[in-house]
């Protein structure tokens, strides 16, 4: 189970202190990567795929890792949420019905506890925190939406 | 490291700032290649290595060109990024349904071919702004056949918006084919 002390802990941190598969490049998309190494998620391509080292292999691909969610709706302010994940790309790569995130470069994901987004910055390469507000607006564009999701299991 | 992007980093081997440029310049040279098509022709650099093509049918009667290169590799030395690139230019129909890894991958919902997931990343890289570029890395297979493992990243620094997406494979050395299963697909 996740907690705010365990995602402080991570606030602060590039990716080569997170992941020991090497996957570490700066200059790569660590968005996917790092919530899933601090959820321990492992589903479809991982860190692992990619380098073929490390203990604990994470996902890396966020249309992947929103296709396993439980539930994913746009974001609402007032639904209550105060955990999952928040992810933010232009509305028309979503299909909130199929649960399908088409694969376009700028796609962007973080957790969600506690009012707060925690997430991997990949213009500074350590992982910040931030509001839903500030998150939602990741990307410039008028097209730019904020979505939930449920942690998968 | 910020700045002009250098490919080179860890293992890889980069082509180095306008990607894109060079896509191009590799892209004439296959289809000057393919322009000599039903003749055999010299391989480029002076190497007198022959080409050949072959008409493969296809379904729906349709042939499907290859140009293979004859030849066993260097074993020691791996490929220049020319040849990998070419190789892989001719791995395009392939199927994304092949490997699991390259399910979704595709930037558009009718992808369906390697051809289809690249040109979805390629055209992102027609966005100026940021650096674009190729990233072609070559190591040395181990185990089994004696082989080269390539894998060729798109990738792409604006910003927020930073990624690579491509393809590894196999090519053996013995006649520089590529192994049917190897290919997968890179990124995220």
């Amino acid at each position: 189970m996740i907690t705010v002390d365990k995602l402080k802990a991570f606030e602060g941190l590039n990716i080569s202190k997170i992941c020991d598969g090497e996957y570490t490049d700066n200059g790569l998309n660590h968005c996917a990567h790092f919530v899933s190494h601090a959820l321990g998620l492992s589903i479809g391509f991982t860190c692992r795929g990619m380098t073929g080292k490390g203990t604990s292999p994470a996902s890396i691909r966020v249309h992947e890792v929103f296709a396993r969610c439980t539930r994913v709706a746009e974001w609402d302010e007032n639904s209550g949420e105060t955990i999952g994940l928040a992810f933010v790309t232009a509305t028309g790569n979503v299909d909130l019905k199929t649960k399908v995130m088409k694969n376009v470069p700028k796609k962007h994901v973080g957790i969600l506890l506690a009012g707060t987004i925690w997430h991997y910055s990949n213009t500074n390469d350590k992982v910040v925190t931030t509001t839903p507000a500030v998150f939602a607006k990741h990307y410039a564009g008028k097209d730019i939406g904020l979505f939930f999701g449920s942690i998968p299991a | 490291m910020r700045g002009v992007p250098r490919g080179g980093r860890g293992r890889g081997r980069g082509v180095v700032g306008t990607g894109w440029v060079r896509w191009l310049s590799v892209l004439t040279t296959v289809v000057v290649s393919g322009a000599s098509a039903g003749c055999s022709s010299k391989g480029e650099g002076g190497t007198g290595r022959e080409e050949t093509l072959d008409m493969q049918p296809a379904a729906g009667a349709l042939a499907v060109a290859s140009v293979a290169a004859a030849g066993p590799m260097d074993s020691v030395k791996a490929p220049s990024e020319h040849e990998v690139i070419r190789v892989l230019f001719r791995q395009l129909d392939r199927p994304l349904a092949a490997d699991s890894t390259c399910a979704g991958v595709g930037a558009r919902s009718d992808d369906r071919t390697i051809g289809d997931f690249l040109a979805g990343f390629l055209a992102a890289q027609a966005d100026s702004s940021g650096a674009n570029w190729v990233q072609v890395t070559s190591t040395r297979v181990t185990a089994g056949a004696a082989a080269w493992r390539h894998d060729v990243l798109l990738r792409r620094r604006a910003g927020e918006e930073e990624w690579a997406w491509g393809v590894r494979f196999d090519q053996r050395v013995r006649d520089r084919g590529v192994e049917v299963t190897s290919m997968q697909c890179l990124g995220g």
